[in-house]
């Protein structure tokens, strides 16, 4: 390092200082992060220039990863890992771990063809066992995005068994492929499986220690509960993972659970716990979070429980504010069924003829999302609340 | 929107009275709701979300005034008639509609009251986003000052306005416009204020290409909360900001454009975006047709000697301050009226006598400010301690985002030679101070990072 130029030794100092960084998550190193990610982005690039530090670069680019993956900067650092991939020698130790994060990163944003790619070149560079089944792993995971379930299912056991050989260095990932199982599995309608799946994740990440996931594998659980309406154990599930997050629970899980605490209070049909628990969020801090996602669910989910407590005017308002989020997610399926549940507010609150229209509309979105099913489900409702209606007070209200 | 709580009071009083009228037309009155309601959220744009404000706004009129709340809930939300709601009221017609005259005028207040706050909420938010700007004196600027505003108040009245802020580097185009967007904000005339520093050295260290300022321009509206357009495809995103500038008044102001491609690009992008909005842009070269343009013209000698008497004091330079006008005046007729020239020249004086100066600045012939200014920059970094120069290369490196702590671990200096050399470097106005005392940020000027270019190794 003595021959560095000055310009290398301010570099080599910039380095050190975000390698500092990396390794154990925490919220301190997460905030740093956040406010200086260009600095971090600019770092890096100089640094992946340079041929004195490319290797160096690149190993701190796959080490700081897991707290992208938690910051949410996966997208931005997708040119920075080509970038890296390219400039390695291909004989490195790095370039397998390097396809199997780039993999994963374009795979978080839908490019399933080229997250398939990358895995596929992992087969032309030195790797680990470890790194062969992660490979191994994401390839499956893409398969459960393609709903393609058999091979997914099969491709996820033997990522699963690999992990579990590997032992105790593998036990996070190990969490990781149960849970992607389970979800699979709920997602086929094979409820059983997807609950020992998900347990299975819950005792791999205790393994780990990974407090944050095993939480999020009693939330999973939770979920499965619900929709085989054993709604007390979901419930319990999510004590559960509110008691693991008592010490660490950030704004954002609290959120969540809260949210999630107060879906299978709705489906219960307990409407006042299920508002009580929505009630208790905290919406100031979501809206300053800027987080749809989170927004859409709380508004929509809010709207069905006073939907139950008959607070029709209230529960329309706030579903078509879900359906402003709904939007910024282009999330047609969810668009579809709000503007049916809006439609079917609009008339228990009195305003049959609008009430029509709006169904008329929602059908026609419903429609494009393939839920017929559900079309039929609630065509025989809105066909009882009409004629209800028009008996009751002969319908000549309107806004 | 109008913003003058006079005008909102009219505006309030004559919907009411034609709600009242027509008793059955909710247009009308539901317009006052809208204004109101619109400027603190734009979601709430349908009649149940703007009945539910009508609601809150009744609930807290009961507190203070039961009967007119009573009132106005059957006239204007059970729909009454306004004959029922009078019999209702009292027998006595007179009576009864001197009640319902109160409690017009009541939910009138009510109204004020709440855009009031918001009005203040807003006003705060908006000086929170360009709270990290320099707030330096403006010398010799007022006419300038009065000219830009007048502008900026027309283009708050006309839509797709466009004004370029131009002039050499270091004219001062970036201190007149934070004065005048200061003044702007504190008017409220425009309900969001945007401002964007154009960096053209792009992340991924490439060339810099003409669409860079048009994209970060881009970006950071998208990015805006109410916009909340960042992860979306390019077409979506465009029509979200459109819908945005169409719905609520923005200013955006794009500094630093220094290239001609840069501006053009970024004339033709603000071209695309329709709307109420009016854009500013800070530019080395001249706008094409179809922008107004502003040119910041040196300063006048009178003006440069007053400000290099403020630059005297404030930096303490005894020799400077002690010199007669007729002395000074020499300094302006070697780097003319550039506050940046004139300020960066009278620091020199730190460690050279005056008349050095003058016979270093003399010497050959300077055919070009940017010539100017590398002789001057060269006389700073002959002065400067080492630890300011790697300060200094260190800052060419950086971004604006990056937090001391990060700055001082590239520098390698420790605490107190990085704390003296930013010191030194700011009373020599080569490092420039920005943001809150929490959050400080440091930077350096365009013209700096084009001088250091030969000079970082």
């Amino acid at each position: 390092m003595t021959n560095l130029s000055r310009k290398q030794r301010r570099l080599d100092r910039a380095l050190t200082y975000w390698e500092d960084m990396a390794g154990e998550i925490s919220a301190e190193k997460l905030h740093t992060l956040n406010d200086q990610r260009t600095q971090l982005y600019k770092t890096l690039t100089s640094g992946l220039q340079d041929a004195v530090f490319v290797e160096r670069s690149a190993e701190l680019l796959t080490n700081l990863y897991p707290l992208g993956e938690r910051g949410g900067y996966l997208k931005e650092w997708i040119p920075l890992m080509q970038s890296a991939r390219t400039k390695l020698d291909p004989e490195s130790h790095l370039i397998c771990q390097l396809l199997n994060q780039l993999a994963y990163s374009l795979f978080r944003e839908e490019r399933l063809d080229d997250a398939s790619a990358m895995l596929d070149l992992t087969k032309e560079h030195p790797s680990n066992k470890f790194q062969r089944c992660l490979t191994q792993f994401y390839y499956a995971i893409i398969l459960v995005k393609r709903k393609q379930f058999h091979e997914a299912i099969k491709g996820l056991k033997l990522s699963i068994a690999a992990f579990q050989d590997l032992g105790e260095i593998a036990q996070q990932k190990l969490g990781s492929a149960c849970l992607a199982c389970a979800s699979a599995y709920r997602v086929h309608g094979s409820y059983q499986e997807a609950l020992e799946s998900c347990q299975q994740a819950i005792a791999a990440y205790a393994r780990a220690q990974d407090v944050s996931y095993e939480a999020r594998s009693y939330q999973a659980l939770a979920t499965i509960y619900s929709d085989i309406e054993q709604f007390e154990q979901g419930l319990e599930a999510l004590d559960k993972a509110e008691h693991l997050l008592t010490k660490t629970i950030s704004k954002l899980d609290e959120t969540d659970l809260l949210i999630h605490r107060g879906v299978i209070y709705c489906r219960q049909k307990d409407w006042a716990s299920a508002i009580g628990s929505f009630k208790k969020i905290d919406t100031a801090f979501l809206e300053e979070n800027n987080n749809p996602h989170l927004l859409g669910y709380y508004n929509y989910n809010l709207a069905f429980a006073l939907d139950g407590m008959h607070k029709h005017a209230e529960a329309i308002a706030l579903m078509q504010r879900s359906q402003q989020y709904w939007g910024l997610l282009n999330d047609a399926a969810m668009l579809a069924l709000t503007q049916s549940r809006i439609a079917e507010s609009t008339i228990f609150n009195g305003d049959i003829a609008m009430g029509l229209v709006l169904w008329a509309t929602a059908v026609e979105q419903l429609e494009q999302v393939a839920q017929t099913d559900y079309i039929v489900q609630r065509r025989a409702e809105i066909d009882r609340l009409d004629t209800d209606w028009y008996r009751k007070h002969k319908c000549d209200w309107q806004i | 929107m109008p913003h003058d709580i006079k005008e909102i009071q009219n505006a309030l009083k004559e919907c009411l009275k034609r709600w009242d009228a027509t008793n059955s037309d909710y247009g009308n009155a539901l317009l006052a709701f809208r204004m109101v309601q619109a400027s603190s959220n734009p979601l709430r744009s349908d009649w149940n979300n703007i009945k539910q404000a009508i609601l809150e706004l009744i609930d807290t009129l009961q507190i203070v005034n039961p009967s007119a709340a009573s009132l106005i809930h059957q006239h204007y939300i059970t729909g009454e008639g306004k004959r029922q709601v009078l019999d209702m009221a009292d027998s006595q017609r007179r009576k009864a509609y001197r009640a319902l005259s109160t409690a017009m005028t009541a939910l009138t207040n009510q109204l004020l009251v709440q855009e009031e706050a918001l009005l203040e909420a807003r006003r705060q938010l908006a000086f929170a986003q360009i709270a990290h700007l320099r707030n330096d004196p403006l010398i010799g600027r007022d006419s300038a000052e009065i000219e830009l505003v007048q502008k900026v108040h027309h283009a708050a009245t006309t839509d797709n306005a466009v004004i370029y802020v131009s002039g050499l580097g270091g004219i001062g185009k970036t201190s007149l416009l934070t004065k005048v967007i200061r003044r702007i904000v504190h008017e409220m005339l425009f309900d969001h204020v945007v401002w964007i520093e154009y960096r053209p050295i792009s992340l991924s260290g490439d060339a810099v290409n003409k669409s860079g300022a048009a994209i970060q321009m881009m970006n950071r509206l998208a990015a805006l909360p109410h916009v909340n357009a960042s992860g979306l495809g390019t077409e979506q995103r465009l029509t979200k900001i459109q819908q945005a500038l169409r719905t609520s008044r923005h200013l955006v102001i794009v500094d630093n454009v220094e290239d001609v491609h840069v501006s053009e690009y970024l004339q033709d992008q603000i071209s695309i975006l329709h709307g109420k909005s009016a854009f500013i842009v800070g530019s080395r070269v001249q706008p094409r047709v179809g922008a107004q343009n502003h040119i910041v013209p040196p300063l006048s000698v009178e003006s440069s000697l007053a400000l290099l008497r403020h630059v005297a004091k404030q930096s303490s330079l005894a020799e400077l301050a002690s010199l007669s006008d007729k002395q000074l005046i020499w300094i302006y007729e070697v780097v003319g009226g550039n506050p940046l020239g004139l300020k960066l020249a009278a620091n020199l004086t730190r460690s050279l006598p005056y008349d050095v100066l003058l016979k270093q600045l003399r010497t050959g012939t300077i055919d070009s400010t940017n010539k100017l200014f590398r002789r001057i920059f060269s006389g700073h970094w002959a002065q400067i301690s080492e630890d300011a120069r790697e300060l200094l290369c260190t800052m060419q490196e950086t971004t604006e985002e990056a937090e001391p702590s990060f700055v001082q671990a590239m520098s390698g200096l420790d605490d107190n030679a990085f704390w003296n050399a930013v010191e030194e470097l700011v009373v020599r106005s080569l490092l420039e101070v920005q943001g809150s005392l929490e959050a400080r940020r440091y930077g350096i000027h365009r013209l700096t990072a084009a001088f250091l270019d030969g000079h970082c190794d």
